[in-house]
């Protein structure tokens, strides 16, 4: 397993206003976000404080203020936007916009716990027998801390959080395949660990658009060309871990391109590629 | 007010008319001024505003306030958005004619101002030209005209952790001046 060290308190600070300003590009910004995610909550609440000031500076900008008739534009735009439908939208907006907001059982982040095991229940394809939600019973808290340890692949908190046999699966056993955006102006990423002798891989992903009913598909690109739906998948909303079991032995060997697309639509979300 | 905002986003997200105008009301000056600094003329950085404002509608479900404060999401969807737009369109000559016009023949160092309304833009402006040389040029390319920091490095041929240090330590020069001014 690879890790880059995460930032220090002192990186974080000295980037954040960046951050804010989307003024890193894509690696760094994501090696921020790995690290704003494993630092100690105090760091964290000063880099959003940090953030939140620089971002809504306006001594920065200039003092002149919108046309107060800009204000009915800017609604009429969105509503022609709503209106016109999801054609012009890029898969992930897409995705995201027929959730329902009227579920009281959300909590604060969006876990419907009450969905948790309907939505791990998902169908079966080619390649795979049987899927489970890895971190449900550990708590929310836990999961996500867990989740994003495991996509930033940060060791040490693996090794706390962890107890066998899920320590041996991802620490000792498994290949780590980062699963990067397809879209770099969105952040979701994700990681799968690949573990050839039980034939298992465990999908994690960050911040998959979760709405009722949408569904993922794990697939693999050969290097022909070809692609392969392994197992489709609900998305939880923030960090997902899920892990198929039975795949083909061939897989592990063979040069393929992972991604996670949209069952849908086939839109490839994340992918392995260039990672 | 993460919980508001979180609530809010979701309304956002679910196409509620009155949840983009509550957005717009909170964040309307705040995207339109940013617009107005990267972008030449006024009718562009209306266009671009509602754009923005679209844009936020449909990555609205992606808004997590474990990561950021609304005001941190909206500015950066902005600014992304911006920043498209500029190299979209390739008016990044433009955008420096514009700097070069508004901060007159001496680099910024005796603007002229041209109307009250400018006057903020051109005490930035001044502020950025009183910088190290350094700070100065990667605060141009890289905040206003909108240039990664590779690009950067390479038109300057400097090493990226330190053209990433000029940045973010002339970002904090520039808001302790204006900090500095604002309190006089």
């Amino acid at each position: 397993m690879t890790s880059v060290e995460p930032l220090t308190r002192e990186e974080l600070l000295e980037l954040a206003s960046l951050d804010a300003f989307g003024l890193l590009d894509d690696f760094e910004a994501k090696l921020f976000t790995r690290s704003f995610h494993v630092a100690p909550a105090t760091v964290q609440d000063e880099v959003l404080r940090m953030q939140a000031e620089v971002a809504g500076d306006l001594r920065l900008l200039p003092g002149e203020m919108p046309d107060p008739a800009l204000r009915e534009r800017v609604l009429k735009a969105v509503a022609a936007a709503i209106a016109r439908g999801d054609e012009k939208l890029a898969p992930l907006a897409r995705i995201g916009r027929r959730r329902r907001h009227d579920d009281n059982s959300e909590d604060r982040f969006g876990l419907n716990r009450s969905g948790l095991f309907w939505r791990a229940a998902s169908f079966v394809m080619a390649g795979a027998s049987l899927i489970m939600a890895y971190f449900l019973a550990i708590g929310y808290q836990s999961s996500t801390e867990l989740a994003r340890a495991a996509i930033y692949a940060d060791a040490k908190k693996l090794e706390v959080l962890l107890k066998p046999p899920n320590k041996t699966f991802l620490l000792d056993d498994s290949v780590k395949v980062n699963l990067n955006s397809v879209d770099e102006t969105v952040t979701c990423e994700g990681a799968l660990y690949l573990n050839e002798r039980t034939r298992q891989v465990l999908i994690v992903v960050d911040d998959l658009p979760r709405t009722e009913g949408r569904e993922y598909v794990l697939q693999v690109q050969r290097k022909s060309g070809g692609t392969e739906p392994l197992q489709a998948f609900a998305g939880l909303g923030g960090f997902d871990g899920i892990r198929v079991d039975d795949l083909a032995a061939d897989l592990f060997a063979a040069e393929v391109t992972w991604q996670i697309a949209e069952l849908a639509t086939g839109a490839v979300l994340l992918t392995s590629a260039g990672t | 007010m993460s919980q508001q905002d979180w609530e809010l986003m979701d309304r956002v997200a679910s196409g509620s008319e009155d949840a983009v105008a509550e957005l717009y009301d909170r964040f309307g000056s705040l995207v339109y001024k940013v617009a107005r600094q990267l972008l030449p003329t006024r009718a562009e950085a209306e266009d671009a505003v509602q754009e923005v404002f679209v844009r936020l509608w449909q990555t609205a479900d992606r808004y997590d306030p474990r990561r950021a404060k609304l005001v941190t999401w909206v500015m950066l969807i902005a600014r992304r958005h911006l920043i498209d737009r500029l190299r979209r369109n390739a008016v990044r000559g433009t955008a420096t004619s514009f700097r070069a016009d508004t901060m007159g023949e001496e680099g910024g160092r005796r603007p002229e101002h041209k109307t009250q309304e400018d006057e903020r833009n051109h005490s930035l402006l001044q502020r950025i030209a009183e910088l190290p040389e350094l700070q100065r040029v990667v605060i141009e390319r890289a905040y206003l005209q909108g240039y990664t920091l590779r690009e950067v490095s390479e038109q300057l041929e400097s090493p990226l952790g330190t053209v990433k240090s000029a940045l973010s330590r002339g970002l904090v020069r520039l808001r302790e001046r204006a900090k500095a001014d604002w309190a006089i």
